[in-house]
């Protein structure tokens, strides 16, 4: 009886013929599993088990398997492809047959009659019973083809390679024998696919990459390095954002580099270098120009509580100023989904919106705030304000009190006449489209896209008495 | 050869597969979709239905003359005597009579886009208002009106033409149609077995202008 080990597929194989119901279960519970249509008559992936199981099959030895799975693999296509072959010319030949010969049966004898139809009409369910099942052997012969193909690719062995890699650290620091057999095992299939992908041409993964760099044709703006194996395992790369069907900007994005060959990476050179400074030079002086982001700030508990009867008024549940420690804060803004957390406030003492169709005036500082409290469902009540006790405050910009929507308002109402330009889609070529976000902010008209404008039912009332002899156009 | 060789080469192999399949798909999918689409083979019965054997049919229609160009077939059932004329050659003009109305259902459906034309009715009350230059016949058998349609049909007959008939054996058959009939033969035991029926049956060819057997 012979048994062996392959480490292209690491499987065990026992070559030892029928054996007894009995020692059959007992293989099949281990995890063994019967080929009685290839070579062999068990195989399983190794284990530590089932590596003793093949060591007692094989009175000690466990051989090499002369079979690669590429090899298996042919012999498996050619017998599904002697299947597929099989099954189509038998639905052609009951297909000829079925089209062969009249459909109507006529006989004196109704229930002869009634034979001969269905006898004919079986014809057909074995034509196309025997076509379905051809198709099928089409597409196993093709699987199979394809599988073999693709366990061979570098890129795929590369990521088999990160696996039992994986597997080796987790079992490198076990005492136990199973463990350490384990480890020993992991190591043994290492060196083998790292010999194997060495042939092929190596992994990107083992090269010192470099900012500066190229890869696959980029240049690398940054490298991000594993901590478990200190080699580099992604690299950032220039891309355009995609979103969904749209194309968006050109931006920073990481690669992984665990699929890639030795050959996708090129050093830097002065070139690439001077290449890369330039552009780091262009994003930071870019930055310079972007406006300048709103501070968060800690107000004074008297322009805090004036802020809250400011956001209370009208509202069924009036909330209080929460007075916290910087401790208690953290705690409670900590993580993804927390309650607590900071808020952009515009002018006029309101928050700006996060929808995504919102209209919101500058922003002029960021407060801590809290989920209103309104009872059982906090629904509907407004934001709670939050002061930190232990820290300084400071004074909110005046900006704060002052709603830039009544200045808009005279705005819209100075140019009325845009803006309905604007409604009836004849603005303009050279049309300011701040007066619509200014109008928007003050609720006079809406846009639910770029081809519905309408006015709102407040720009009804109070746009179109200024309208000359208060005609809609 | 490489096993990375031999599977590309059974890569190609079964995409031609496939690419020749793709070519029978339509007529599986016709097949798969028979009970749909009402093509699924059918029964019909009919009283005194006995179709004419396919290979009787065939030599039935070869014994028509090169020159005929117009045919009727007054019994003509399922049209197995048709089809073996259809497969033969393309006639000027093709007439059926069937009286029972599945048969002649069948009959509109093989028929339709050919030059036929189809009636359905007693062929017994057909008037001979018209003529033709053959008749390939398979009378009903029962109560000797085999011998009625063949008296009858010899009425459309140009006086030139041809009819080629089977009827069943008997001493009545021999006395009222073997004098007419120009061919005689006695057809082998067991002829109509196939179509249900044991009934031992003549052929005859009766061509008026020559006279029958003396």
């Amino acid at each position: 009886m012979e048994t062996t080990y392959c480490p292209q597929d690491n499987k065990l194989r026992l070559y030892v013929g029928r054996v007894e119901h009995e020692e059959y279960l007992a293989l099949r519970s281990e995890g063994w599993t019967s080929t009685p249509k290839q070579d062999c008559d068990f195989v399983a992936t190794w284990t530590p088990e089932r590596e003793d199981t093949a060591i007692k099959y094989g009175d000690g030895i466990v051989g090499d398997e002369d079979q690669t799975p590429q090899d298996r693999a042919v012999d498996r296509a050619e017998r599904f492809a002697m299947y597929r072959d099989k099954r189509t010319e038998e639905a052609l030949e009951h297909a000829d047959k079925y089209e062969g010969t009249s459909k109507a049966h006529g006989f004196q004898d109704p229930k002869k009659a009634e034979r001969a139809a269905k006898k004919h009409d079986r014809l057909g369910d074995k034509a196309t019973s025997q076509w379905a099942k051809a198709d099928y052997w089409v597409s196993r012969t093709a699987g199979v083809i394809k599988h073999a193909l693709y366990t061979d690719l570098p890129a795929v062995r590369m990521t088999r390679i990160k696996k039992i890699e994986t597997t080796a650290r987790r079992t490198a620091g076990r005492t136990d024998e199973r463990g350490r057999r384990w480890n020993e095992h992991c190591k043994m299939r290492l060196v083998y696919e790292r010999l194997m992908i060495d042939a092929q041409g190596g992994m990107a993964e083992d090269l010192d990459i470099e900012v500066g760099g190229m890869f696959a044709g980029q240049l690398i703006h940054g490298v991000t390095k594993s901590p478990a194996t200190k080699r580099a395992s992604s690299v950032k790369l220039m891309a355009r954002t995609q979103y969904g069907a749209n194309k968006g900007k050109m931006e920073l994005h990481s690669f992984k580099i665990e699929r890639y060959g030795k050959s996708s990476y090129t050093p830097p050179t002065d070139e690439t270098l001077a290449q890369l400074a330039e552009i780091k030079k262009a994003t930071k002086e870019a930055r310079k120009l972007l406006p300048k982001k709103p501070s968060l700030i800690n107000p004074t508990l008297a322009e805090a509580e004036r802020l809250q009867s400011m956001l209370n008024e009208g509202n069924k549940h009036p909330q209080t100023v929460l007075q916290v420690t910087q401790e208690q804060y953290a705690a409670r803004s900590k993580g993804t989904y927390s309650y607590w957390g900071t808020k952009e406030l515009c002018g006029g003492g309101k928050f700006a919106s996060t929808s995504w169709n919102a209209q919101n005036t500058p922003t002029i500082c960021k407060l801590r705030t809290a989920p209103g409290d309104s009872g059982s469902m906090s629904h509907g009540a407004p934001t709670r304000l939050i002061v930190l006790t232990d820290k300084p405050s400071k004074a909110m910009p005046a900006d704060v009190w002052v709603d830039p929507a009544v200045l808009y308002l005279e705005d819209c109402k100075a140019d009325v006449k845009l803006i309905e330009l604007w409604v009836n889609h004849d603005e303009p070529a050279n049309f300011d489209y701040s007066l619509i976000n200014k109008a928007k902010v003050c609720r006079l008209v809406y846009s639910a896209s770029s081809t519905q404008r309408q006015w709102t039912e407040q720009g009804v009332s109070v746009l179109f008495p200024l309208l000359k002899n208060n005609e809609r156009v | 050869m490489s096993a990375f060789n031999r599977l590309h080469e059974l890569r190609m192999d079964n995409d031609q597969h496939r690419y020749n399949m793709d070519e029978h798909r339509e007529r599986f999918a016709a097949i798969a979709g028979r009970h749909e689409d009402g093509t699924a083979p059918r029964a019909v019965s009919a009283y005194q239905l006995f179709q004419t054997p396919a290979a009787l049919a065939e030599r039935m229609a070869s014994m028509i003359p090169a020159s005929v160009e117009t045919v009727m077939d007054p019994s003509a059932g399922l049209g197995r005597i048709w089809s073996a004329l259809e497969r033969r050659r393309s006639y000027n003009h093709k007439t059926l009579v069937e009286i029972n109305a599945d048969c002649a259902s069948e009959l509109y459906r093989i028929t339709e886009g050919t030059n036929t034309r189809l009636m359905q009715r007693d062929f017994l009350t057909l008037e001979p208002d018209f003529k033709v230059e053959a008749i390939v016949m398979n009378p009903p058998f029962h109560m000797r009106s085999d011998i009625k349609h063949i008296k009858h049909a010899l009425k459309f007959l140009t006086d030139d033409g041809v009819l080629v008939a089977v009827c069943m054996a008997g001493s009545h058959r021999e006395r009222e149609l073997k004098p007419l009939a120009h061919y005689w033969e006695d057809l082998p035991s067991g002829t109509f077995k196939s179509e249900g029926t044991n009934t031992d049956t003549c052929l005859m060819v009766i061509r008026p202008k020559k006279g029958g057997q003396s």
